[in-house]
Parts: structure tokens; C-alpha cells; sequence
């Protein structure tokens, strides 16, 4: 980094560098009124030029032109700040400024290839945070009048746009030219000159032809966006789920392997049924939108104290302790939710939260909370007949719950008639849902993976005309929308039904493939939101378990130790614990209360332990028979020898022979050792002679060797 | 058919596993064991060859760039970004496709020496021949990187056009930064024409692996008293043509004797056989070892790779010791033992100072105990020559006995302690250890030992 330079600078090089940096700086000018900028940049570009000899490449040098730059920045927002206001989700009023001077900077040194493409790059990045806007609302009159809308922004970045793109291959051409070993005169340039405008002129209309069908790519650009973070996202449950809004242009998936992935697991003694995630109440063009922002703060309940952690938020009046309860709902590592998934008649919920909001369709939000603790809900011990209960105290205002756009009137007015042929005027509000429900159930069939035409039409009236086949949510939002047109207060909600019980498990499980969709009708003379399920059977999630005895087990497992961390992050330590014994017991109970299970498992329990004794008696068989019976006996007076050197203080590692110990030992008793080297070499040759000694031999030599260890103990010169 | 494409698909499996050779990087250091190698690090390996290898350091800026603005142009179309990212699309896709077509394929040759010095300077020529009908424009010859021991520091060479049927030539300065033993990336001469963003070319040909040898400063002496022993195998390892064992005398011949050494005219004289007897040459063995100790690097150490003095130092030592002795007819024994153990014996007709030049270039840090790689047999071995030269890195009990091994076994032997500028002698340093500072001997400082 310190090559001494000596060439001046291209003026060629410079000017294109600077046009490419003025296009920028004059989008950023009209944006944030900041004509201070463009003086600075125009200022920098001009020393540079008149500094013609550049600078030499040194750390030194990149760090003062960096300084400089960072100071230009900070003094013109201080003194001369520009306007931030359009700016949309980063402070390009910050950003802007300092990759141009930084740019400019760059300009001051030998125009490499390196320093080349920096300029190129910080004008492009410059360029991208410069156009970082989406209206024009807000904001003092301009100082500069160049633009008076975002039409007019528009045409002026694209010009900018057009010519800095247009700047950045010549530039490259001439930088790259500028190194060159050919000193002949140059050839062709003229053929070189037409075919580099040709290329230019395409690219120009490759451009055209993207921006002409910009929404289409778009949309594409996203659906690829969402797959592949979807396929290769690591938490995929988390953006496979509901949110805000719902898109019905969306093409459901036909189910797979994924869909069994377990994302709730709920213990209780009743049915969790439908669980609300979710309610949506503006439609328009294929998207459901959720209103939540009356929710209001619910304060905590008086709790109580100690070591319990959560807090208890009431939604409305519970029912009698000897009516109610418990529902534990546990959802699954990796999956993560924004509301808090609930059935509609649960009316408490205990819960480690800072706070917990209610929507006026009575969805729960969560502020900062553990998902991994979980949450308890109190709700009726029977369901009640109503899928959520209606405002308390004033009535409801419907109007929110009957628009229909009106765009849609005039198609929907003709599917309705049909819906409500023979249906009178003032029927309730349940004969509408029976007719609705009757009616789609009989003219509409449930199947996935259905793809809407991007120019047939709202995805509703495509699905009642055209399909007639769909997905839950098309079933759902079709029943709202016919619902609304006569005049029913109807509103649509997301959430799970979760009616699956393993089999030989008290628990119940709710899994990705039970994500459903449902609408939920204002009946004006109970004052209570009923359920209109509008899907056929074959689309609504049913309770039969696919699950294996092993993997219920797994599951049970699961929900063993996820509910005693729970518990104990909850405060309940000691049940906890209890639980955790009483999981045992179960276990035990399960496993031996019943006589055959009993006799089959200590049965299989008496084999599995008969067979290991039986392989180790085996093994223990074969290294006698390869050692010879004789030599077997042997063991003993080895042991009885490393004794003796474990108390002589030479300890034995695994593949340390006698005769390896013998030789540490001489380094520190050369007495004992003296005294232990025939016993030794006796040993080795019953060991390891040629021929087998009998058992009397190694009988004898066991003797021999007692009587040698009892002996008197060596003096520090004697012997044994 | 069937058939067919497995034995297609067997053949690309075969060619991605193979990895990038074109780059000069081995795959086998992202080999695991058991012949195991990462399908992941060796996709980023060949999306790295890729990009170097058609994308300029222009166009992969703007690459980047223009996927950032694409990325976040998308989100809303409120904003006006998507018209500068379909413009910046629109030239990286024109430039792709005209590249391609308007690149004539360009016969190219790099002219390259095997071996340098390390620090020298060098000058690379290339010819370029265009057997094509198009002009080649804005040729970048040779663009694709060096290994990082290697620099070029005037920059690559560049060639406007080079018109059909034409020859041309260009050079590059290639400067040796670091010793070593290097696989050169293939020579390429690729077209950046029109907007030097990609480009298009094809391989050439040339030499593909450059071997550094450390730098060293030739020694005007080194104090080591020069004793003969008897080489057991001796004179016939390092014979020259015109050198002969020494005659002894004459006895009568024994069976097994050879008879090309029949004493004719003895055994005319006396009537019985008599056979010539030679004695074994008395030899000057020197051995050289090199510790190769390091204390293993830590974490951006490891990246980086900065440059280890003290060893460098001691190679440089070495390769400068070597020089001395092989121009004194000395026969040296070359041990350094580090992640692999080297042995060479040179010197006399034995071989060059070019071959333990070979092998200091390729010395690598031992982050274990060097010493401990060397057999009981090369230490007896090294225990039967005249005299040793240690060049150590570190001292240690190890050391010592080693040495005491060597001194008792009659070995005359110097040992050299190089240590690093900023670190300071170990306590208990024989008298007889000499200490060298690395900066001294990388400075050229040290002329004499």
C-alpha cells in the first residue's frame, strides 16, 4: 500500500467520476434540501481536479481522506442539517453525505481498479439510500422547486439513474485503458465506440422492458422471497403462520411431512376446540387486514406473592371455579406467535408478561413474554354455545363488520340471492349462517393447492364463479362477505383447531396442518359472536391421531419436560418436582398396572439382562480358551505383583508390562527390584514360554510368590 | 440412457469434488478425514472461483450493489429505486451476453522462471496470439489472483485490442514476498469488453508452480572444527567421477572376494590369489537441524498469517550455512522436522544447494515438539557424523539432552538460539549457545557464525 505515483490524474477519469457522483448529490439535493451538499461534493470534485498529482497510496493517506470525509459529514449536519423527513426506514439524510464524500475522497488517489470500483459502488449505494422515499407529504416549501410530487421525483431519478449508469462503463473502459502496455495508436476505436453505444442502447431497453412490467416482477420477486425463506429459513414455522394480513392470492400448499410439525401442545380435561389467533375485519382486493390498534392494556389481577412469577389478566368474568377450567397451552420450540391463541369462551389467562393488550374482537397481545413458559387459560369447563361473547356493556357497533367493497357488490349480490333464495327478510341471524354454510358446503368443494389467476378477478368471486374448490380461507372469507351483504356483522379469524389426542396421552395437540380459517357472525338478539364454519368437513382439522404408541410417548416426553420448565419458571418448583415424580409413577402405572404389559415388559427386562450375562460369559469362555486354562490362572499372581509395586509407589498405566515397572522401580529401590526380577522372569516364562505350563506349575508359583511377598520388608539396601 | 446420465452425473460429481483448479488452490486442505469433503465449503469455494475468475473487482461491487438495490427496490414500488435497479440489471445482463459474444478466444503462454528468490523481483512475459475473425478488446491478461506470497506490484497487464491473425506480448513484475512453494493460478486472457464488468476468456498456458527460497546472506565463516570420521557406506555415496577409495594394500583372496579386484601380478609373484584391499574414505559430514518449534498461532494469527521472524530467521540461517558448506566440499545432512519430517543429504556430487533450497522453501511451523518426529535411528544416525550445527528456536531440557547426546557421542556441535527481537534470553544458557537476533538475521547482519 505504498506504491509511489508519479502519473497525474486523469482528466477523463475525473470528469466521468464526477458525473457519475453529481447525479447522487442532485437527487439528494431535491430530496433533503440539501443544496449544501451539492456545493461540498462540487467543492471536493474541484480540488481534486486542480490537485493533479495523486496521492500516494499509503494507510495513512486512506485514513485522512476517510477523516475528512466523516468530518464533512458530521459539520454539515450540525451546522447545516438536511431534511429528514423523507426519508423512509433509514436516515439517508446521514448516509447519503457520507458515502459521497467518501466517494469523492476516493478520487483523490490513482484511479486502480480498486479505487475505481469504491466509486463506483458508493455512487450506485448513494444513489439506492438517496431514492429511499415514498411520498412527498410533510415537509416546509423546498428550498430548490425542482419536483413537485413523486411523479416528478420519479422522472428525475430515473434521468439521474439513466446517466450514472450510462457514466459507470465508460468510466471502467477508460480507467482500465489507462494501464495499458500498447503504446501503438490505438485501432478501431471508431467499430469499438459503436458497438460500446449498441450494448448501451440495449441495456437501456432491457430496463425499459423490467420497468414496464415492474408489478409483475414484483410480485414475483416476493413469492420467491417468501419460498425461499420459507424453505431455507431456520425457524420455518415462524412466517408459515398468521399475520396482520391475510392474502387470499396465495396458493395453499398441499399438506406434507412439515405440517405434522407439532406448534401447540394443550393440556387439559376439555376439548381446546378452536383456538383464536387472529380476527380480520377490512377486506379488499384478496387481503384481510387486522385492526388492532384499539386494543386496549389490561391490568393485572392482585396476584400472589412469593415466588410466582406470572400474572393473571381477565377478559371477562370467569365462570364458578366448580364450572371452569384449566386449559395449559404450551407452544412448541421454534414457533412463535404475536397473539396469544385462545379459545373464545376463555376468559382468564395467567401469564409471565410485562403486559397483555385486548382487541375490541377480543385478541390477546402479549407484550414481552416467554413463549417457552407457556400460558394458562380458564374457560368454561363445557363450551359454550357461542364462539366469543359480544362487547360488554354498549352495544356493537356494526359498521366496521359490514363493509364490502364495492367493487364487489354487484357479483356477490347475485351469489347471495342464490345463497338466500326462499329466506325472508327478517330471518335471525342463524338462519342466514344455516343458509350460507348450507350453501357453500353444496356448491363448493374443499381441495388445496388451488391457483388464482393474478387477472381473473378477486380471489373471492374467482373462487364462487369460476373454482368452486379452495381452501378454508376462500370457504371463510366468502361466508363473511355474503354474510356482510345481507347484513349480518361478520368478521373473519384465523387460529387452530385443536382437537387431536394422541392416543395413550392426556394431552392435546394442535399441528401446522391444523391452521384453519373461520368467520364469526354477530347474532344482534343474544349479543354473542357465533362460529360459522363454512368449511366441508373434509377441510376442518378432525381429531383423529395419526400419531404411533412411540411417538405419543415422545411427544408425552416432550410435554413432560417442557410443562416442568414451565412450572418452575412459573414459580411452581415444588409442582414441578411433583409433577416430575408423578410423571414416573404414571409411567410406572402405565407401564406395569396392566398384568400383560407387566409380564411382557419384566419379561423383556429378564431376557435383556440374561443375554448380556450370557455374552460376558462368552467373551470371558473365549479369552480362556486362547489363553489356555494354565495361563488363566496366571491373573492372580499378577495382581498380586502390581500390588506390590502400587505399594512400592509404581503405579501401573494399562499398557505398562512387569517388566516396564520393574525398570522404574530399579531407578528408585534397586533393592526391591533386585529381589523382584527372578519372580518376574519366572512369571514370563509361564506367561509367554514356548509351552503351556500345567496348573500345578502356576499353583506352585503362586506359592513361591506368597511366600516371597510375606517375607521380611526390604531394608533401603536389603531385599525383599 | 439411463446409463448415460449417471455416468454424466458421475463425471460432474467427480469434476465439483475435483475443485477449481484453474485458481491454484489444492482442495485438500478442505478435505476432512476418511476422504471426506464438505459439498458446502467446496460450493463456496467454486462460487469464489467464479466470481474471480469472470467478474472484475468493478463488477463484483456492482454485482453486490445492484442485488442490494434489487432487493430493496422490491418492498415498495413507491419508491424510485427499481429504476436504477433495472438499469444497473439491464448492464450486468448486456454485458454478460455481448462479452460472450464479441470475446474472440485469445492462444496465450506465460514465460515464468521455476525458482526465485525470495524479495527478487522478476519480470513475467506473456504471448497472446488472436487466431479469431473478431478483435480482441480490452484484454486483461493474467487477471486471476496470486497466492498471497506473491504480489504484482505494477499492476496486470492490459492490451487495448489485438486485432485477428495478430501477436502480441505484455509483461508483469512478479515480486516474491514470502518463501514457499506456490501452485499459480491458470494464465488467462480474458476480454472485459464492453463494460468491464465480466469477462470472457479462456486458459493459456505455462508454468503453474514457482518455488521461493528463503533469502539468506552468504556467510564469510562459521567457527566449527572440521573433524573426519568414518562413514560406514562412505565414499560411494558421494563419489565424483575421478575419485577413488584409498588402496590399503594386498592379501590373499578369500571366497566371495571380488574378482575384479585381483592383484594380477601379486599373484603371479607369490602362486597363490591376491586380492586389492581399499579403505573407506574418511568423510567431513556436517549435519544441519533446523527446529521448526512455534508456538501455535492464535485465532487472527491464524488467518492472517503474519510474517514468523524467528523462523524465517533460522531458514534463512540455515539455507545460509548450507551455502557455506556445500561450496567446501562438505557433505551436509539436512534435518528439519516439522508437520512433516524432512531429511536430505547434499553437498560434494551428492546434490545442489538448489535441492536444500527446495526444502527450506517448504519448512513449515511445528506447533508441537519438532524433536519428538525424529526417530532413535536419526539420532544415532547424526551421532556417526564429524560435526552438527543446531539451529534452534527455543531452549529446553530436550534440547540439552539432545545435545549432550551428540557431544558424548564425539560430535563436534554449535548450536545457534535465534530468538525474536523483543524476547530475551532463557535462563541458563550454556556459554557455548550463541544468541541471534531474528531481525539481525533477516537484516543481513549476521555474516559469520
Amino acid at each position: 500500500m505504498n506504491q509511489p505515483t508519479t502519473q497525474p490524474k486523469d482528466p477523463g477519469v475525473l470528469g466521468l467520476m464526477a458525473v457519475i457522483l453529481l447525479c447522487p448529490a442532485t437527487v439528494f439535493m431535491v430530496v433533503a434540501d440539501a443544496p449544501q451538499t451539492m456545493a461540498l461534493v462540487l467543492l471536493g470534485l474541484l480540488v481534486s481536479a486542480v490537485w493533479r498529482q495523486p496521492l500516494a497510496r499509503t494507510t495513512r493517506s486512506y485514513v485522512y481522506t476517510t477523516m475528512a470525509a466523516l468530518v464533512a459529514m458530521v459539520g454539515q449536519h450540525q451546522l447545516l442539517p438536511a431534511h429528514a423527513e423523507r426519508f423512509f426506514l433509514m436516515p439517508g439524510e446521514i448516509y447519503c453525505p457520507l458515502l459521497l464524500y467518501l466517494a469523492v475522497a476516493m478520487t483523490f488517489f490513482e484511479a486502480r481498479e480498486s479505487i475505481v470500483a469504491a466509486v463506483v459502488a458508493l455512487a450506485i449505494l448513494a444513489t439506492v439510500i438517496a431514492g429511499n422515499v415514498v411520498s412527498f407529504h410533510s415537509r416546509d416549501p423546498m428550498f430548490l422547486q425542482f419536483v413537485d410530487n413523486m411523479v416528478d421525483f420519479h422522472r428525475l431519478y430515473g434521468i439521474a439513474a439513466l446517466i450514472e449508469t450510462v457514466a459507470i462503463p465508460l468510466l471502467l473502459g477508460r480507467a482500465a485503458r489507462q494501464h495499458s502496455q500498447d503504446s501503438r495508436p490505438r485501432r478501431g476505436r471508431l467499430a469499438g465506440s459503436l458497438v460500446l453505444t449498441a450494448c448501451l442502447a440495449i441495456a437501456a431497453l432491457v430496463a425499459f422492458a423490467m420497468y414496464s412490467s415492474a408489478i409483475g416482477l414484483q410480485r414475483g420477486f416476493q413469492d420467491i422471497l417468501a419460498s425461499f425463506l420459507q424453505r431455507y429459513g431456520r425457524q420455518r414455522t415462524r412466517d408459515t403462520l398468521f399475520g396482520r394480513q391475510v392474502d387470499l392470492w396465495r396458493t395453499a400448499a398441499p399438506l406434507s411431512r412439515r405440517d405434522q410439525t407439532v406448534v401447540l401442545r394443550v393440556r387439559s380435561k376439555r376439548v381446546p376446540g378452536y383456538l383464536r389467533g387472529y380476527a380480520y375485519q377490512s377486506y379488499e382486493f384478496g387481503q384481510w387486514d387486522s385492526d388492532d390498534g384499539n386494543a386496549q392494556l389490561l391490568q393485572p389481577l392482585p396476584n400472589e406473592a412469593g415466588p410466582i412469577t406470572f400474572r393473571v389478566f381477565e377478559r371477562f368474568a370467569p365462570p364458578p371455579p366448580d364450572q371452569s377450567e384449566r386449559l395449559d397451552i404450551l407452544p412448541a420450540s421454534g414457533f412463535r406467535s404475536q397473539v396469544l391463541l385462545l379459545p373464545g369462551d376463555a376468559s382468564r389467562i395467567e401469564i409471565i408478561s410485562t403486559e397483555v393488550r385486548l382487541s375490541p374482537d377480543g385478541v390477546m397481545f402479549a407484550g414481552s413474554w416467554e413463549p417457552a413458559t407457556g400460558y394458562v387459560a380458564v374457560a368454561p369447563r363445557l363450551p359454550l354455545t357461542f364462539s366469543y361473547p359480544g362487547p360488554a356493556g354498549n352495544r356493537l357497533d356494526p359498521a366496521p363488520y359490514l363493509e364490502v367493497p364495492g367493487y364487489l357488490r354487484p357479483a356477490l349480490r347475485e351469489i347471495a340471492a342464490e345463497a338466500f333464495a326462499g329466506l325472508p327478510d327478517d330471518a335471525p341471524p342463524e338462519a342466514a349462517i344455516a343458509a350460507v354454510v348450507n350453501y357453500l358446503k353444496h356448491t363448493c368443494h374443499y381441495e388445496l393447492g388451488v391457483q388464482m389467476e393474478m387477472h381473473g378477478g378477486d380471489p373471492v368471486v374467482q373462487f364462487l364463479t369460476n373454482w368452486r374448490r379452495g381452501h378454508c380461507e376462500l370457504f371463510a372469507a366468502s361466508a363473511a362477505l355474503l354474510l356482510r351483504l345481507r347484513g349480518v356483522p361478520t368478521r373473519y379469524v384465523t387460529g387452530f383447531v385443536c382437537v387431536e389426542q394422541p392416543p395413550g396421552v392426556q394431552h392435546y395437540v394442535a399441528r401446522l396442518a391444523d391452521a384453519h380459517a373461520w368467520a364469526e357472525a354477530y347474532n344482534d338478539r343474544t349479543g354473542t359472536w357465533e362460529l360459522v364454519e363454512a368449511t366441508p368437513a373434509a377441510g376442518i382439522p378432525h381429531d383423529t391421531s395419526e400419531t404411533t404408541l412411540f411417538g405419543s410417548l415422545l411427544d408425552s416426553l416432550v410435554l413432560v419436560w417442557q410443562r416442568m420448565l414451565a412450572l418452575m419458571k412459573r414459580g411452581y418448583i415444588a409442582q414441578a418436582l411433583f409433577s416430575f415424580f408423578l410423571g414416573i409413577w404414571g409411567c410406572l402405572r402405565y407401564l406395569f398396572a396392566n398384568p400383560w404389559r407387566a409380564t411382557a415388559i419384566v419379561g423383556s427386562l429378564a431376557l435383556l439382562v440374561y443375554w448380556f450375562r450370557h455374552r460376558r460369559r462368552q467373551r470371558h469362555l473365549a479369552r480362556i480358551r486362547e489363553m489356555g486354562a494354565a495361563r488363566w490362572l496366571l491373573r492372580r499372581p499378577r495382581e498380586l505383583l502390581l500390588k506390590r509395586f502400587q505399594k512400592a509407589g509404581v503405579t501401573a498405566a494399562p499398557a505398562d508390562t512387569l517388566r516396564h515397572l520393574l525398570a522404574r522401580l530399579a531407578s528408585s529401590q534397586a533393592p526391591l527390584a533386585t529381589a523382584l526380577a527372578p519372580v518376574i522372569g519366572e512369571y514370563e516364562q509361564l506367561r509367554y514360554g514356548p509351552e503351556q505350563p500345567s496348573p500345578e506349575d502356576v499353583r506352585q508359583f503362586e506359592r513361591r510368590l506368597r511366600s516371597a511377598l510375606r517375607g521380611p520388608t526390604p531394608k533401603p539396601d536389603q531385599d525383599l | 440412457m439411463a446409463k448415460r446420465t449417471r455416468n454424466l452425473l458421475r463425471r460432474l460429481k467427480q469434476w465439483f469434488y475435483t475443485g477449481p483448479t484453474f485458481l491454484g488452490i489444492e482442495p485438500y486442505p478442505y478435505r476432512r478425514k476418511k476422504g471426506y469433503q464438505s459439498p458446502t465449503v467446496l460450493g463456496v469455494l467454486w462460487l469464489y472461483a467464479w466470481s474471480v475468475r469472470h467478474l472484475t473487482t468493478a463488477g463484483l461491487l456492482f454485482v453486490l450493489c445492484t442485488g442490494l438495490a434489487l432487493l430493496y427496490a422490491m418492498f415498495s414500488l413507491l419508491m424510485p429505486i427499481h429504476i436504477l435497479a433495472f438499469a444497473l440489471i439491464g448492464v450486468v445482463a448486456v454485458d454478460v451476453v455481448a462479452g460472450w459474444v464479441l470475446s474472440p478466444r485469445l492462444r496465450t503462454r506465460r514465460d515464468l522462471p521455476e525458482r526465485m528468490a525470495c524479495g527478487a523481483e522478476h519480470r513475467i512475459l506473456y504471448r497472446l496470439e488472436n487466431p479469431s475473425i473478431l478483435t480482441a478488446r480490452d484484454v486483461q491478461v493474467d487477471p486471476l489472483p496470486y497466492p498471497r506470497g506473491l504480489a504484482l506490484p505494477q499492476g496486470r497487464a492490459v492490451l487495448p485490442a489485438l486485432s485477428p491473425g495478430e501477436h502480441g506480448t505484455a509483461s508483469a513484475v512478479i515480486q516474491a514476498r514470502r518463501r514457499g512453494r506456490y501452485r499459480l493460478p491458470a494464465m488467462r486472457a480474458d476480454s472485459g469488453f464492453p463494460f468491464q464488468l465480466w469477462r470472457w476468456g479462456r486458459n493459456g498456458e505455462g508454468n503453474r508452480t514457482l518455488t521461493v527460497y528463503p533469502a539468506f546472506t552468504p556467510l564469510t565463516g562459521i567457527d566449527m572444527p572440521s573433524g573426519m570420521r568414518y562413514q560406514a557406506g562412505g565414499i560411494a555415496l558421494s563419489s565424483k567421477v575421478g575419485q577413488s577409495m584409498e588402496f590399503l594394500g594386498c592379501r590373499e583372496f578369500r571366497t566371495g572376494d571380488d574378482l575384479r579386484r585381483l592383484h594380477w601380478r601379486s599373484w603371479a609373484r607369490v602362486g597363490v590369489p591376491v586380492v586389492r584391499e581399499f579403505r573407506e574414505e574418511y568423510l567431513c559430514r556436517t549435519a544441519l537441524i533446523v527446529d521448526t518449534a512455534r508456538p501455535a498461532p492464535f485465532l487472527w494469527d491464524e488467518i492472517l498469517r503474519p510474517l514468523d521472524e524467528p523462523l524465517e530467521a533460522v531458514v534463512s540461517l540455515a539455507a545460509a550455512v548450507a551455502d557455506y558448506l556445500a561450496d567446501r566440499d562438505f557433505v551436509v545432512d539436512l534435518f528439519a522436522a516439522g508437520p512433516d519430517v524432512y531429511r536430505f543429504r547434499g553437498g560434494r556430487s551428492l546434490g545442489f544447494l538448489e535441492n536444500i533450497l527446495d526444502i527450506l522453501a517448504c519448512v513449515k511451523p511445528h506447533y508441537r515438539e519438532p524433536f519428538a518426529e525424529f526417530s532413535e535411528e536419526i539420532v544415532q544416525e547424526v551421532a556417526q557424523i564429524s560435526s552438527a550445527v543446531f539451529l534452534l528456536l527455543k531452549w529446553d531440557e530436550r534440547r540439552r539432552e539432545l545435545i549432550e547426546q551428540m557431544t558424548q557421542a564425539g560430535v563436534s556441535v554449535r548450536v545457534y538460539l535465534v530468538i525474536a527481537a523483543r524476547g530475551k534470553e532463557p535462563d541458563g544458557l550454556p556459554g557455548s549457545i550463541r544468541v541471534l537476533l531474528a531481525r539481525d538475521v533477516l537484516a543481513g547482519k549476521v555474516a559469520s557464525l
